[in-house]
């Protein structure tokens, strides 16, 4: 190819206005393919790789370590050999800023909300600039989270299709009130937000939590599913670890989380002051602690998700789970026998859509790819 | 409103339970056995129980530091009261208010004020929630001549005025703010006249005449209690002993006080009246008396032998949780 | 999340709080402003704009124009706290506390004390403070001082239109009486805040600069100021770390003592005047609890001790500015015993 391609600052979730640059992995004339570790980004909430966007030469390198910058700026600048020094330098003297300007002008995506068995629920569509038809792809996160979790995930998926990520009733923007904390009453939220928002039949991908309510709502309303992908899923049989629940309900400061979130990720390091405190600040609207502990009870009581456990093999749709190797909220479960498509990422955590977000992007796809 | 015969000694034995409980502090508080100071309310006992027998449990009254027949006419348990005024544990407020701060919200007694001019801005609050929460409750704010001279005073009067609340102002001229005379210390003469200059009602009664105090503060309840704003009332009293205990009184002339026992005995008076107009009977008041006497050496008798209150309740109460 | 003013924040939270409760009502001078004129009611919604719009939807009977009448105002509202009422009572400046400071502090802090535990008094005292409004030497003060000394008040500092909701809610369903300072040049800088109502517990500072060399605590405004100057230091390498304990009654002591054991070096920033300031406070707090973890004299970056000029230039210098913090720490930093 000659084309010029550039690396940019990404976007990484709604709040992410600029990003640190850490590290570079590649040094100028180092050959790089598409998918490859290229650099390592910081935001103020969270610190991630970033892939190169295509394969080629790494020719130009604009951002340097520890220098901050706009979303969308210029990193640097990947070639093949063809084109030439004359217009890679044309290149980036141009585009360097005019990205920088791009990106702040650009109107970032923001979530809307509809109103499902009396209760707000609030989710974020990212889909293709021209995008028609095609099954969407519908998110549900974990116990605590919210819809910004998938935010290594949601903008790579939605390059494919319309990617709706949900926040579940208690957590995020959604109403704090729950009327059903069980598994079956947020899987029949999950159910009549995919229906009043004309979607069905969906793929959904669920994390944790998340994944055990994709898995129900594939059993209870198979006529929405076409295919399920669970990322660390509970709901397979293994236990949630009560350590992490538990203390994570008991957490009111900063400090108290830390441990707790430490629980989620192998990389330490990627904990945030940032991302604690929005944990904090989310714990702390009205109504939330209430949720959080009647969902923890309900949603979250091994019998229930045993009882899922054995119901797994009535699944009609397709399922792929994905687990990592180091996830020490929910152990891996016991899975010779159950009708799924398994992946195991050998350096994740519980975070494993965050800590492997390329891997787990990429084996999302290909799944879904197959079973549209 | 006629005062039934249950009324009328029901009347009597506040005035009478008053009477002997601040009879008994003076002989008491000079044998050394009560600490700090206390300010006695013997003499004044019309004033308190005429306007509080308009009054239910659920109105709200707000006192001076010379508190003492407030929280009696309201209905505050004697025993509890002593205690308190000993500093012992089982007082009303745990030992830890004492004379001058005795209080019992669930008897409306929003309690006694250290604080010359303190509580009529309380008081209107009283009454602010009164009015808010639609209670039909009123308030009555018991303040004394020195306190008509405070700023509190006149702002709380405005402001009850400006928000037409259901409060009523009593202010008790004992004739003394202290050890200075309202002859010279107020300088408008009429206190009522004075508090109707804010736009309300004001009356002067004798606060010797039970019946009179009674019927005044029946009308100016009766007004807040229907939505007519407030009223003042000043009653015009005496009080037989000092500013406080061991108070010398050197400002009164030697012969003062006894001629004010002598003329100017609310007792005496309704004791005078109820009978000679056949509304009751010698007898029962002296059964009253009597009744009285065995309850304030009992309550004496309980507080003394009281304990005080442990080191672990110094620091309790503070806050309802200091977080 | 929505970018709101500080003053935004405080107003939302006072219609989600009286929507919440029946019993929360404003009081105050001006709060709606316009009773009585020949002009239109709400023509202030209070001196600073804080309380618009409340009386359009609650009316006169919660949000309460009074006389100017301060005494009154807070001893009012002290009386209503016990009877049933939460009232949250406005003290235009704070600097007007001396003609009605006997219905707060004799009043309203002991009546729970005072009546052995049997009054809750759910009263929360919102009023302005601070210098740099060229407003002179009468409405100017911070004051907090003189009600954190007192028992029974709790005493608030926000420093972000974040914490002014979370705090304030927190003030409003709080049993006992709060004085909630609101600094004015903070009115106009905004936070991310949530739509929803929450709370932030009393006696919990925020660290928002993480460090390791030497810490910074700072209240109010003066926590924005140890912010920048932290920021500033840390490009030298210089690894600052700032706590804003957002309230000083109570005050979260064990932050400040485990920055000091963790860094050594403090320095304390308070708009107040020197002579029993909360700065003398924690530093006596620190000597007493921390003595052997400081490597260098506690630095306190205070107010003269005279009262707030009018002149600009004299107004700007009466306030600890960025440089005299980025001063003091350098000079803990440069202590060499």
């Amino acid at each position: 190819m000659s084309a010029i391609v550039p690396v940019r600052v990404p976007k990484w979730g709604l709040a992410m206005t600029e990003g640190k640059l850490t590290a570079w992995h590649k040094t100028v004339g180092d050959k790089v393919a598409k998918g490859e570790d290229l650099a390592d980004i910081e935001s103020s909430k969270i610190a991630n790789v970033l892939e190169a966007p295509e394969s080629g030469v790494l020719r130009r390198i604009v951002a340097h370590v520890d220098e901050t910058l706009p979303v969308g700026a210029l990193l640097g600048v990947i070639a093949d050999m063809s084109a030439s020094d004359s217009d890679l330098d044309a290149y980036v003297a141009e585009m360097k800023d005019k990205f920088a300007a791009e990106a702040a002008e650009a109107e970032a995506p923001l979530p809307d909300k509809i109103n499902v068995h009396g209760q707000t629920i609030q989710y974020l569509k990212l889909a293709p600039a021209d995008f028609e038809g095609g099954v969407p792809l519908v998110l549900i996160h974990g116990f605590g989270g919210d819809l910004n979790n998938w935010l290594f995930n949601q903008a790579e998926l939605a390059k494919e299709r319309a990617v709706y990520a949900f926040d579940l009733p208690g957590h995020g923007g959604s109403s704090k009130a729950v009327a059903d904390p069980s598994l079956d009453g947020l899987t029949g939220v999950v159910a009549a937000a995919i229906r009043a928002l004309g979607l069905s039949p969906v793929n959904v991908a669920g994390h944790s939590l998340g994944g055990a309510l994709a898995l129900n709502l594939a059993l209870k309303y198979p006529e929405l599913v076409n295919a399920v992908a669970t990322i660390c899923g509970a709901g397979y049989g293994s236990a949630v670890n009560r350590d992490y629940v538990n203390g994570y309900l008991a957490a009111a400061r900063r400090k108290d989380l830390q441990p707790v979130a430490e629980l989620l990720f192998t990389d330490k390091s990627l904990i945030t002051r940032d991302m604690l405190d929005d944990m904090i600040k989310m714990k702390r609207l009205d109504g939330v602690e209430e949720a959080l502990h009647a969902i923890a009870k309900a949603a979250l009581d091994p019998v229930a998700l045993v009882a899922l456990r054995d119901r797994l093999d009535t699944i009609k749709a397709p399922i792929l789970g994905l687990w990592g190797a180091k996830d020490e909220v929910i152990l891996l479960p016991e899975i010779i026998g159950l009708p799924l498509t398994a992946h195991i990422l050998p350096d994740a955590g519980h975070m494993a859509h965050m800590e492997a977000a390329g891997e787990v992007n990429k084996l999302i796809e290909a799944f879904l790819a197959e079973k549209d | 409103m006629q005062l039934s015969r249950e009324d009328l000694l029901d009347s009597y034995r506040r005035m009478r339970t008053i009477r002997a409980f601040e009879d008994r502090l003076h002989d008491e508080f000079a044998l050394g056995g009560i600490p700090g100071f206390v300010h006695l309310y013997a003499g004044q006992e019309a004033c308190a129980v005429g306007m509080c027998m308009n009054l239910t449990d659920e109105d709200m009254i707000g006192s001076t530091h010379r508190g003492h027949g407030h929280c009696i006419a309201k209905g505050c348990d004697v025993e509890a009261m002593m205690l308190e005024i000993y500093g012992k544990k089982g007082g009303l407020c745990g030992g830890k208010g004492g004379s001058m701060h005795i209080a019992d919200l669930a008897k409306g007694m929003l309690g006694a004020n250290g604080i010359v001019g303190g509580n009529p801005p309380l008081a209107v609050g009283a009454a602010l929630a009164a009015k808010t929460l639609k209670t039909g409750k009123v308030a009555v704010s018991f303040a004394g001549d020195g306190a008509s001279n405070q700023g509190t005073t006149f702002e709380a009067m405005n402001m009850a005025v400006v928000l037409q609340l259901p409060v009523i102002f009593v202010i008790e001229n004992n004739g003394y703010g202290e050890g200075t005379g309202v002859s010279y210390a107020v300088g408008a003469k009429d206190i009522a006249q004075r508090a109707a200059a804010f736009g309300m009602p004001g009356v002067t009664v004798d606060g010797s005449d039970f019946f009179a105090v009674h019927e005044a503060s029946r009308e100016a309840v009766e007004r807040a209690r229907a939505g007519g704003g407030p009223s003042a009332i000043e009653m015009r009293i005496t009080r037989y002993y000092g500013h406080f205990e061991g108070d010398p009184q050197l400002y009164r002339a030697a012969d003062e006080v006894p001629g004010l026992r002598e003329n100017l005995d609310c007792l005496k008076k309704f004791r005078q009246r109820v009978t000679e107009t056949k509304l009751l009977e010698a007898a029962q008041l002296d059964a009253i008396d009597r009744d009285v006497a065995t309850l304030i050496d009992r309550a004496v008798a309980k507080a003394k032998a009281a304990e005080f209150p442990g080191a672990a309740d110094l620091t309790t109460d503070v806050y309802v949780k200091y977080a | 999340m929505a970018k709101k003013t500080f003053r935004q924040a405080i107003n939302e939270t006072l219609f989600q709080e009286m929507r919440r409760d029946p019993r929360v009502i404003v009081m105050g001078e001006d709060v709606a402003g316009g009773q009585g004129g020949s002009g239109q009611i709400d023509a202030y919604g209070g001196p600073l704009g804080v309380t618009k719009g409340l009386i359009g939807e609650f009316g006169a009977s919660r949000v309460i124009d009074t006389p100017i009448t301060e005494s009154a105002i807070m001893g009012a509202a002290a009386g209503a706290a016990v009877n049933g009422l939460r009232p949250v009572a406005e003290l235009m400046f704070v600097d007007f506390f001396g003609v009605c400071f006997d219905q707060i502090y004799n009043q309203a802090a002991k009546f729970r004390y005072m009546f052995g535990g049997k009054a809750k008094t759910p009263l929360v005292i919102r009023t302005t403070i601070g210098a740099g409004f060229r407003a002179a030497a009468q409405h100017s003060q911070t004051l907090y001082p003189i009600f954190t000394h007192v028992p029974g008040l709790k005493v608030v500092i926000p420093s972000n239109a974040y914490d002014a909701k979370g705090l304030l809610t927190q003030a409003i369903r709080d049993d006992d009486p709060v004085i909630f300072c609101e600094h004015k040049l903070l009115y106009d800088t905004t936070a991310d805040v949530p739509d929803d109502a929450y709370t932030i517990p009393f006696g919990e500072a925020e660290i928002t600069r993480d460090g390791d060399d030497v810490a910074i605590v700072a209240f109010g405004r003066m926590a924005h100021f140890a912010n920048e100057v932290a920021d500033k230091l840390t490009k030298e390498k210089i690894s600052v770390r700032v706590i804003d304990p957002r309230t000083t009654s109570p005050l979260d002591e064990d932050t400040i003592i485990e920055a000091v054991e963790d860094t050594g070096r403090l320095v304390i920033v308070d708009e107040s005047p020197p002579r029993c300031s909360i700065a003398r406070d924690i530093a006596g707090l620190v000597v007493e609890h921390a003595f052997g973890a400081l490597k260098a004299p506690i630095a306190q970056v205070t107010c003269p001790h005279t009262p707030v000029p009018f002149a600009p230039p004299l107004e700007d210098l009466y306030i600890p500015s960025p440089a005299k913090i980025e001063a003091a720490v350098r000079k803990v930093m440069a202590y060499k015993g």
